[in-house]
């Protein structure tokens, strides 16, 4: 019973070529996907009108002309991770050649989506597109309607893993605007512990990354997540992330978007067993025109249970920053501990930030905060480093890279943290002191 | 050393040193007292080269140079030090971190190469003696968290590792305690030398019993009143400012 419009919106013309294509899929992929299609078609690409899309407008993308993403596109140069288990993808196809999975160890299952679906298409029935927060996400709705490709992390009860997992998506569609639609499900099994890397990464081309990640970890689990979001100046990357923490699990999201033309992230973390952590922390440094836009939806379903959310903005040139955090907690979670704080520093005159800190709280026995600031570098600050003989351009670079900081020094993996130092320093003028007196 | 020659200095359009003529020789301490509101820390201000002070006449000379054609990192590159009355807290910069990249911009200026990291530690140490600063608060973010006494020991720190030739002290000793205030004037009198000049800035003669000046210059109303030696300074303790708002000066005006 496939029943397709005959003009179908352009953006889900991957959908349509996986029905016509005939390949099986399992029942329950299939049936996800027909409603995902069917939702899309009626709501089309969200419109400023929508709260959630008020400053972030997406509608040009339906006049894009996207391609599907083919398996033989040449990788772009990219330097993985030292001592990682390793899945590389180009335009969100794994590609097993680039990739690194000897050593795993016994209890972790790491490979791609679309081996998955072929090798045991039963096990995913049960975790992936049951997330209620990812329907009617549009973008959601599109990856699910024709993701190809993507990751599979499964842990264990009780499986430690010691070297981190990278999750590498690069972008290869230089020539021809491409769709890259990669779908991540982690399951963490009960008291298992995993880091995951993922890097999404590009340099040039126009085309669209829609990434979708469904996380789940059972009771006891700790998953560190860092997101490292390294665009080309023309990419629009959006990302929707899906979180469930059950009893006494910890997970901790270090969101860095670093480059992108268009970039959203939005996170939903429901905690919905007790003593369950969530700790998002987010770094943006943008430039030019680049317009990043971050929604948090962190919902306290337990009792017992804390988040933490620190998102932190270094904004130069005509850019954009959107921060939408969002704490829920409903009626049952009683000693509920919830900090968000989003602090915004601009550079120039020009860029701008929306900030929107936002508390729902239904339960009366809670301590929840949240705070937001929009700024310029202190003058007073400057004036002091001054007159100490530090030049002015150093000054501010120092006072830009020491606010930073508080949310790159978060990051416990050392090499993640070196580099993004790195980067962060590349980015500021008269590095080369700050570098020295390190 | 320092020269100034009828200074004249507004904030937002308004005048609030009115012509003042002072010089520092080499080696000498000379403090400025005067009441509250009297000019004193916009001397300071201006001396440093805070730009919203704007000199709308007369000249300052520091070491045979205009001192107003340099920039405030130009002048602490030259040897000048302004311990702040209220010294900025600089979240996210360590303390050492800060002092390594002020001393190496000054180091380069004079043509002189990088300290290197052991050698610099060894420096720390030392000065850190002479102003009995905990060795806590090397790690911690610039007067982050600091107690009043700890960030004005902190200022006084931090000259003994820059090591200026001109150090002005803008009410150093407001708000200590006196064993803080000896501390504080332990270091500063352990880096007087010949080559070495300081302006004390201060609202009490209390300071000047531990740094003893050898000049005392009363500032009131934007305008040197009186100048004179330790005595004047004593004079001021017994008798406040109010003798002097009285009977017109003979300096100055």
């Amino acid at each position: 019973m496939t029943q397709l419009a005959t003009d179908l919106h352009p953006l889900l013309s991957g959908h349509r070529s996986l029905v016509e294509s005939g390949i099986a899929e399992p029942a329950f992929l299939a049936k996800l996907r027909r409603s995902a299609a069917a939702r899309f078609e009626e709501s089309g690409l969200p419109t400023r009108k929508l709260e959630d899309w008020r400053f972030t407008g997406v509608t040009h993308l339906a006049e894009a002309d996207f391609f599907n993403a083919e398996p033989t596109v040449d990788p772009p140069v990219f330097e993985p991770l030292a001592d990682a288990h390793r899945l590389v993808f180009v335009d969100g196809l794994l590609r097993l050649e680039l990739s690194d999975i000897n050593g795993l160890p016994s209890g972790v299952q790491l490979e791609g989506m679309s081996a998955a679906l072929a090798r045991a298409p039963e096990t995913l029935g049960e975790d992936l597109g049951s997330r209620g927060s990812l329907v009617d996400h549009p973008f959601a709705e599109l990856n699910t309607a024709q993701f190809r490709d993507g990751a599979v992390l499964r842990l264990a009860a009780g499986v430690v893993l010691h070297r981190p997992i990278q999750l590498a998506f690069l972008g290869g569609g230089l020539d021809r605007p491409t769709l890259s639609l990669p779908r991540i499900l982690i399951v963490a099994g009960r008291a298992s512990q995993a880091t995951v890397v993922e890097n999404h990464l590009s340099t040039a081309g126009r085309s669209l990354h829609c990434a979708v990640s469904e996380i789940v970890l059972d009771d006891g689990a700790v998953v560190d997540h860092y997101r490292i979001v390294d665009e080309g100046p023309e990419i629009t990357h959006i990302a929707a992330i899906d979180v469930r923490l059950g009893r006494d699990s910890a997970y901790r999201c270090h969101g860095f978007t670093i480059g992108g033309g268009l970039v959203r992230n939005d996170i939903f973390a429901t905690l919905g067993g007790e003593g369950a952590d969530a700790t998002l922390n987010g770094l943006y440094l943008t430039g030019g025109r680049q317009h990043v836009d971050n929604h948090l939806r962190v919902r306290h379903r337990a009792p017992n249970c804390t988040s933490h959310q620190l998102y932190k903005g270094v904004l130069d040139d005509r850019s954009r920053a959107i921060f939408n955090g969002r704490i829920i907690v409903d009626p049952g979670a009683q000693k509920t501990d919830a900090k968000q704080s989003n602090r915004n520093l601009l550079l120039s005159q020009t860029a701008l930030v929306h900030s929107n800190p936002q508390l729902e709280i239904f339960a009366d026995d809670v301590r929840c905060t949240h705070g937001s600031t929009v700024g310029r570098l202190d003058e007073d600050a400057i004036f002091y480093l001054r007159s100490r003989g530090i030049d002015r351009t150093t000054a501010e670079s120092l006072l830009t890279f020491a606010f930073a900081s508080e949310v790159v020094d978060r990051v416990r993996l050392e090499p993640v943290r070196d580099e993004l130092r790195r980067v962060l320093l590349a980015r500021l003028p008269g590095s080369d002191r700050i570098r020295e007196a390190l | 050393m320092l020269e100034l020659r009828n200074l004249h200095v507004s904030v937002d359009g308004n005048e609030i040193l009115k012509g003042i003529d002072l010089t520092v020789n080499d080696g000498e301490v000379h403090a400025i007292m005067g009441p509250n509101g009297s000019g004193k820390s916009t001397l300071a201000q201006v001396l440093a080269g805070r730009e919203e002070y704007e000199v709308t006449e007369g000249e300052i000379v520091f070491k045979g140079q205009d001192l107003l054609e340099l920039d405030a990192e130009s002048r602490a590159c030259e040897g000048l030090f302004l311990a702040f009355q209220y010294p900025v807290e600089i979240p996210g910069v360590g303390n050492t971190y800060f002092l390594r990249a002020a001393l190496n911009a000054i180091r380069e200026h004079r043509g002189e190469p990088a300290l290197d990291a052991m050698d610099f530690l060894e420096l720390l140490r030392q000065r850190m003696e002479l102003v009995k600063l905990d060795e806590s608060l090397l790690k911690r973010p610039v007067n982050e968290g600091f107690s009043g006494g700890e960030k004005k020991r902190n200022e006084i720190f931090h000259m003994a590792v820059l090591e200026p030739t001109l150090a002005i002290l803008d009410e150093t000793d407001s708000g200590l305690d006196i064993d803080a205030l000896k501390i504080v004037a332990d270091g500063v009198n352990s880096l007087r030398a010949p080559d070495r000049s300081f302006l004390v800035i201060t609202h009490y003669q209390r300071l000047l019993n531990y740094i003893v000046p050898d000049f005392v210059h009363v500032l009131m109303n934007g305008r040197i009143v009186r100048s004179g030696d330790r005595e004047l300074a004593l004079q001021l303790e017994e008798q406040g400012y109010e003798w002097l708002e009285t009977k017109p000066a003979p300096v100055g005006s």
